[in-house]
């Protein structure tokens, strides 16, 4: 696999040069390069990464390339943070402050210049262009994310993950899974804008109807401290925020952050027409 | 240390001030004036910045350090002469582990060196000086940044270098964490034990204030220097350079939970500070919480530190 990984790698570029060994880890090790970190990766399907330095005399950029069982698990770990300035590489890339991140196919990449400055960028973004050259598949993005409703949906908003401890990163609920998140689950994440109104909504697919009605009534009870008497509840929380909720068959989807019960019950309706 | 206890705890009852009200003041989600301050001794913690020590490319001037190291200490015990405070912490009869960080946001070598060198001043022998994370370890000062020895760990999990030593320093980095919150110097000690995964859980690693109370830590570790140079206030451990900034700071003291409350609250200011609106971590570090109302393992609560600030005071976010 590592072999396959560096084969990606350029020798050499503006100046930069390949510089000791390139580091090969996998599910099991990659906790000695990303002690407290490997648990992100690996709560998406990751397989192997190669880490390799650059150096140009004393200025260093490193390269990881993550490879991901599905490309929708890649697109997964670059949804998580998308703040920067969009790039044509790959199928999707942003930069920022001498970070370069894109995906293609199954394949994640970081670029990083630790100094935080732009003084490297060319060089990484040519860095990225050569890596992107050699993956000759295309990525797809989750489908799940096209059942999120276009309308007021923030650009570079869309996250796709399956677990809780990636949920709880983006969005804090519990520190228990409520939700029953898991390998099998997969769940999307959009920030919206509503006239003035910030919403944000959770919509997770689950492999059965019972493993979704089970959640909804575990996250009646246990959140919103009320039965799970209907299919759909709007309930009014703390800072005077409405929490609206709805199930459908596998699917259920969760509103947060509303400050208007009206637009919350207009949204959960949208999202259920979203996904017929 | 009974790690695997069980917690309940949700975003509402957070927002609701009924729990965590300590965690709530650092994350400015309630006002610290909401407090009562019960009085008694407070815990002391040193807070020293200086403007020039790191500039924007990242070069450090090892006598500001120094002189910030020297000042710290002073201020800590009270003291004139920092020599003296060295000498009062640790005697040459002690072994010393510095557990120091080697990921991602590492501790500066610069500083491993000169909390070295005042060792060796306060008469602790070369030989004696243990400097480690993980199952690196470097004996003296030929050897503290190559680290070549590995000495395994127990069966209780924790390093044999700590159980080796009589006297232990932490000299943790500064940085958010995606899975706990916050890495300061209570998550420190996971470069110390083996089975740090137990502790990486979806609760928002809730138990690591077990580790500082552990005995064998909490008996030995007799200062902390908290390396808040260039910290991280979003992501980590993995680095995105666009949340790094030169902070320029150490922090010192006693008191793990209060070294990491202080910690908290600067790091929460940045966010906001960062974004232009409150930008709370998540998830919630509630591990330095619970390290004190659980664990007994310090005070959390900002009313019961005495926070001693010097230095350059511009961004100083506390």
């Amino acid at each position: 696999m590592g072999n396959q990984l560096e084969s990606l790698l350029p020798q050499k570029v503006k100046g930069f040069e390949k510089s000791d060994k390139a580091k090969s880890f996998d599910r099991k090790n990659l906790y000695d390069y990303l002690d407290g970190g490997a648990e992100l990766y690996l709560a998406y399907d990751f397989q192997s990464l190669l880490v390799q330095d650059y150096k140009a005399g004393e200025k260093s950029i490193t390269v990881e390339v993550y490879l991901m069982e599905t490309s929708q698990d890649a697109f997964g770990l670059y949804s998580l943070d998308q703040e920067g300035e969009n790039i044509q590489i790959g199928d999707r890339a942003n930069y920022g402050s001498g970070l370069l991140k894109f995906w293609k196919g199954n394949y994640f990449v970081r670029i990083t210049d630790m100094n935080g400055n732009d003084q490297y960028k060319e060089a990484i973004l040519q860095l990225g262009k050569n890596i992107e050259s050699k993956i000759e598949i295309k990525g797809q993005k989750p489908k799940l994310l096209s059942k999120l409703p276009p309308e007021g949906l923030i650009p570079n908003s869309q996250r796709f993950f399956h677990k809780q401890i990636i949920l709880n990163n983006l969005y804090f609920l519990s520190t228990e899974n409520l939700l029953n998140l898991n390998e099998s689950t997969s769940a999307a994440m959009g920030d919206y804008l509503l006239g003035k109104m910030n919403l944000k909504l959770l919509l997770i697919f689950y492999p059965d109807s019972s493993s979704a009605k089970s959640s909804f009534d575990n996250f009646c009870t246990k959140y919103l401290k009320v039965s799970p008497a209907s299919k759909r509840i709007i309930q009014k929380v703390e800072e005077n925020k409405f929490v609206g909720l709805e199930l459908e068959k596998n699917y259920l989807w969760i509103t947060f952050e509303s400050k208007d019960e009206k637009k919350t019950g207009t949204f959960l309706k949208n999202v259920r027409e979203k996904l017929r | 240390m009974n790690k695997k206890e069980k917690m309940s705890f949700t975003r509402r009852d957070f927002l609701k001030g009924t729990a965590f009200t300590t965690l709530g003041v650092a994350l400015g989600l309630v006002p610290f004036e909401a407090f009562s301050s019960q009085g008694g001794k407070k815990e002391r913690v040193i807070l020293i910045r200086e403007k020039d020590v790191l500039n924007n490319d990242l070069d450090l001037d090892k006598n500001l350090l120094s002189q910030m190291l020297d000042s710290g200490m002073a201020n800590l015990a009270g003291e004139n002469d920092p020599s003296k405070v060295w000498k009062k912490l640790f005697n040459p009869k002690d072994i010393v582990g510095v557990k120091i960080n080697v990921m991602m946001i590492p501790t500066h070598n610069e500083l491993i060196e000169l909390i070295v060198k005042n060792l060796s001043k306060a008469g602790v022998e070369d030989k004696n000086i243990y400097i480690w994370d993980r199952d690196e370890v470097g004996i003296g000062s030929a050897e503290m940044h190559s680290r070549p020895r590995s000495f395994g760990f127990e069966k209780d999990h924790l390093s044999k270098v700590m159980k080796r030593c009589t006297a232990l320093i932490n000299v943790p980095g500064m940085k958010s964490h995606w899975l706990s919150g916050a890495a300061f110097s209570i998550k420190n000690w996971a470069g110390a034990i083996d089975n740090a995964v137990e502790y990486h859980t979806e609760d928002c690693c809730s138990s690591f204030g077990a580790l500082c109370a552990n005995p064998e830590i909490k008996s030995k570790c007799r200062l902390i220097i908290l390396d808040g140079l260039r910290p991280l206030f979003n992501g980590g451990p993995q680095v995105d350079p666009k949340y790094l900034w030169n902070y320029n700071a150490l922090i010192l003291g006693h008191d793990h939970v209060a070294v990491d409350t202080v910690a908290l609250k600067i790091i929460q200011s940045k966010r906001d500070e960062y974004k232009k609106e409150k930008w709370i971590l998540n998830p919630p570090p509630i591990h330095i919480t619970l390290a004190d109302t659980r664990y007994k393992a310090g005070t959390s609560d900002l009313n019961k530190i005495e926070l001693i600030k010097s230095g350059w005071q511009e961004g100083v976010l506390i």
